[in-house]
């Protein structure tokens, strides 16, 4: 391990999918005095935790083509980062199970191809034969995103942090970020267990943390933390290639590389720092799961788990720079973050560097909320509870 | 053929598996378990734990109980999509 200096250009508060591909990027565009703490070991919070689910099929302009973008990236990283990510690009499908949700998906479909996302409606034919494990009837068709993936998570974590260590990047995980000083309405250094350490930049990579960072600095960020649980069953042959979402079961199922089902339901709990795990949640999940594939009845779970992820006002990530203190960068709000984090770590390397937000990553800068230019509240997963509602007619 | 020694019977992993992965940076009981597979099986652990204990105490030179062990995870045993789904009684799961 390289022993750590007193001082660093750029400091990273995080150690997850979204702080390691920061640092990388950084390194990779010449800046290579940079430094990751991370208060667990490297990936333990959200990153690992994430159905490490890709796609580009969503409800709002920006966020797709940030997604659009990150594939675009995430098609070559196992090459780019010498490390097998495990990337498959199996794509993703919204199931409509009524006639009022295939309305909604042609609009949806329409407002991708206007946007530049290649998504195709698919009739319950098609659906079916895309995925023949499906109960049929509650399938009417859907939404078909062929650029959707998924890649393993724990990887892509280890691909950006052993990266990024070559590049001359410090990391230091079970090293948590205490405090941070300012000086002047500068960041000055950030207390570790070890000492002090200075910095010109200080990033808020701290995902369901994040929250907390920003208070460090006298900010109250308008995200909330928010438990997310997932599970996985025993590993079986080849039976689900796309991603699934139902929104009618509030569900998200892909099957691993390894054989695994790994899936969850949105959570509809207010603020949380719990860890723990729920038996409303697998009964949950299973319930969803039997109902939309009445084969998987039989399958064993094996594994349930829980993790953080923070919720902006509007559902989106924030980034970039925070007026009042300088040199204090936002990297929050994310719970598309496993998803965009090759696009995003790059933009924000961009942005670090030339002091100037990149385009495609400009519309999720923090004065938006002051400047009254949320991305349209209702885009995202609104919409996605409004599919689901649909079910009603 | 070499004997092997098998310390994980779910996931088939020997002794040289698991040293291979502790000498390239997984040494940590939670970055072992994801970086191998190793207490991730059917068997969630309860067969191959201990032997990762003893395996990294002897590799690290020190006592088995100060090696810190992975966040233990429900369900206790293997448990059917369809029992859950079905709203059984919770002492039954």
């Amino acid at each position: 391990m390289v022993p750590l200096k007193s001082k660093y250009r750029v400091a990273i508060i995080g150690g997850g999918v979204q702080g390691l591909s920061l640092a990388y990027n950084l390194a990779k565009l010449g800046e290579r005095d940079v430094v990751v703490f991370e208060k667990g070991y490297i990936g333990s919070g959200a990153s690992t935790r994430n159905g490490g689910l890709i796609r580009t099929a969503w409800f709002s302009q920006e966020v797709c083509t940030l997604m659009n973008e990150s594939v675009q990236v995430w098609e070559h990283l196992s090459e780019e980062l010498a490390f097998n990510v495990m990337y498959t690009q199996r794509g993703s499908f919204i199931v409509a199970g009524t006639e009022p949700q295939m309305e909604f998906c042609k609009e949806m479909v329409d407002l991708h191809t206007s946007w530049g996302i290649h998504t195709r409606l698919l009739d319950s034919g098609e659906a079916m034969k895309l995925i023949p494990c499906f109960n049929e009837r509650e399938v009417r068709g859907g939404i078909y995103d062929k650029k959707g993936g998924i890649a393993r998570h724990d990887a892509v974590v280890w691909a950006y942090a052993r990266a990024a260590s070559h590049l001359g990047v410090a990391i230091f995980p079970q090293t948590e970020v205490q405090a941070i000083h300012l000086e002047d309405g500068h960041v000055r250094s950030v207390k570790i267990p070890q000492g002090e350490v200075q910095a010109d930049t200080v990033v808020n990579a701290a995902g369901g943390h994040s929250k907390h960072v920003a208070q460090m600095v006298g900010v109250e960020l308008p995200t909330r933390p928010v438990r997310w649980e997932a599970m996985v069953t025993e590993p079986i042959k080849p039976y689900l290639n796309p991603y699934v979402r139902w929104p009618k079961g509030e569900l998200y199922v892909s099957q691993t590389s390894r054989g695994e089902i790994v899936a969850g339901v949105d959570s509809h709990e207010a603020s949380s720092m719990d860890l723990r795990c729920s038996l409303e949640f697998i009964k949950r999940v299973s319930a969803a799961l039997s109902s939309i594939f009445p084969s998987l009845g039989r399958l064993a779970l094996l594994r349930q788990w829980a993790g953080l992820i923070s919720i902006s006002d509007d559902g989106c990530p924030i980034l970039g720079s925070i007026p009042k203190v300088d040199g204090f960068i936002l990297d929050c709000g994310w719970y598309i973050g496993f998803a965009t984090a090759p696009i995003a770590g790059r933009m924000l390397a961009r942005n670090i560097l030339e002091s100037k937000m990149p385009k495609l990553i400009e519309p999720f800068r923090y004065s938006r909320f002051a400047e009254g230019r949320q991305i349209s509240e209702d885009s995202n997963s609104e919409k996605m509870t409004h599919l689901a509602r649909l079910d009603a007619h | 053929m070499k004997p092997k020694k098998v310390v994980c019977l779910c996931e088939d992993l020997t002794k040289e598996d698991l040293e291979d992965a502790v000498e390239n940076g997984f040494g940590d009981l939670e970055l072992l378990k994801r970086f191998t597979g190793v207490c991730t099986g059917p068997c969630q652990g309860k067969f191959c734990l201990t032997n990762v204990i003893q395996l990294l105490s002897e590799m690290k030179s020190t006592r088995p109980e100060l090696i810190s062990i992975p966040a233990l995870r429900p369900p206790f045993r293997p448990t059917r999509l369809a029992l859950l789904a079905g709203g059984a009684a919770e002492e039954q799961i």
